[in-house]
């Protein structure tokens, strides 16, 4: 995808997830965006550069606020299963593995404890 | 009773035929609502407060509406009865009515008969079936700006003249700047609790790349790559990733420290 294009689809993505500019920088500043809304708006219009870590994060909260709005469709079956927490579980697990590889690499000799009760 | 317009010869208040005395209802009515300013109220609040002032110091209204736009364009409205909420609707159904005109010219709209004012032909035929025969709307100006429209209306033709005109430019003045006030407070406060969810969210990935950089990751945005991944695989926002990384090293590490 050539940045011209991304700027595009991003801007496609902002209108099609109903996030007005502000709205957008709300979100992206959440999950650690430095560009204000300036700098939003005018790279959304094509008009000025924005850096690839900046345009990744505005991408990341696209992505999520477009997560939102189509879980906010969905039709939830009549007898709930509870997902929630496999979810959770899931995500425990990716993060343990994360942290368990990290100081792998970090401290060869560090022995994985990640099922270790706290 | 102090109030120099009731002569000290006559010790009871009006009687319910004759206008009440305007001057004290008024001045009753604007002090409650600067106390309004003061309390933490919402708009809604403020909208059922000017309707209910609106219907007692005008004399004989039997309803009060009034109605407000925010700068997103929003509608929010009050009215006293059902009636008056008809009413109101129709004005919206047809495009036309008393507080439109009011709101769109920012002049005060008076109308002495519905069945004879030929200015909204289709909504006065409309209202008279629903006992709409007396109507005044005064436009809620905020400066230049309108935000919206007061009416209050009687059963009986010809009840409002120009005191009751006096008395609702006044009132309409006061609700405005109530208004206005009421609708900058909510969307302040909308906005700064947006910002504080957003700034505790910011926090936690903050924290969560410095861990990862503690662990080796290249850079920061290798850091947020690896937030990113996570995120997409369990399928939760990198907000949750983060805070689930940090609670996963504090229980680390509190293990650690037990043993």
């Amino acid at each position: 995808m050539t940045s011209d294009e991304r700027y595009r689809g991003m801007d496609a993505a902002r209108v099609h997830a109903q996030l007005t500019v502000p709205d957008l920088w709300l979100h992206y500043l959440a999950l650690g965006g430095t560009g204000d809304a300036f700098d939003l708006d005018g790279y959304l219009q094509g008009l000025v550069p924005l850096d690839p870590f900046q345009q990744d994060v505005l991408a990341q909260a696209l992505n999520e606020a477009l997560r939102d709005l189509y879980e906010s469709y969905l039709i939830p079956l009549s007898t709930p299963a509870a997902v929630d927490g496999g979810n959770d579980d899931r995500l425990r697990e990716l993060v343990e593995q994360l942290l368990d590889h990290r100081s792998q690499t970090r401290r060869p000799d560090h022995e994985s404890r990640g099922d270790e009760p706290s | 009773m102090t109030d120099p317009t009731t002569p000290a010869e006559n010790p009871p208040p009006a009687q319910p035929d004759e206008p009440i005395a305007p001057s004290v209802d008024l001045a009753g009515a604007l002090s409650q609502m600067s106390g309004l300013l003061l309390s933490r109220e919402t708009v809604d609040t403020a909208l059922e407060l000017v309707t209910t002032l609106a219907a007692t110091a005008t004399a004989g209204t039997l309803g009060a509406a009034v109605t407000v736009v925010d700068e997103h364009g929003k509608r929010s409205k009050a009215a006293s009865n059902s009636a008056v909420e008809q009413a109101d609707a129709l004005q919206y159904e047809l495009d036309e009515g008393p507080c439109l005109t009011a709101w769109r010219t920012r002049e005060l709209v008076r109308i002495d008969d519905t069945t004879t004012d030929g200015r909204w032909p289709r909504w006065n035929q409309a209202v008279s079936p629903l006992g709409v025969r007396s109507v005044l709307s005064a436009p809620l100006l905020v400066g230049e700006e309108s935000i919206g429209a007061m009416k209050v209306y009687c059963e009986r033709p010809m009840n409002y003249g120009p005191h009751d005109e006096q008395v609702m430019r006044l009132l309409a003045g006061q609700a405005a700047i109530l208004l206005a006030n009421s609708q900058s407070l909510a969307e302040a406060r909308r906005l700064s609790r947006q910002l504080t969810d957003a700034l505790a969210s910011r926090d936690a990935i903050a924290q969560a790349t410095g861990v990862l950089l503690a662990q080796g990751a290249a850079s920061r945005q290798d850091a947020f790559a690896i937030l990113a991944a996570t995120a997409r695989q369990s399928e939760r926002p990198v907000e949750d990733v983060a805070r689930a990384l940090l609670a996963a090293v504090t229980a680390r590490n509190s293990g650690t420290a037990a043993t």
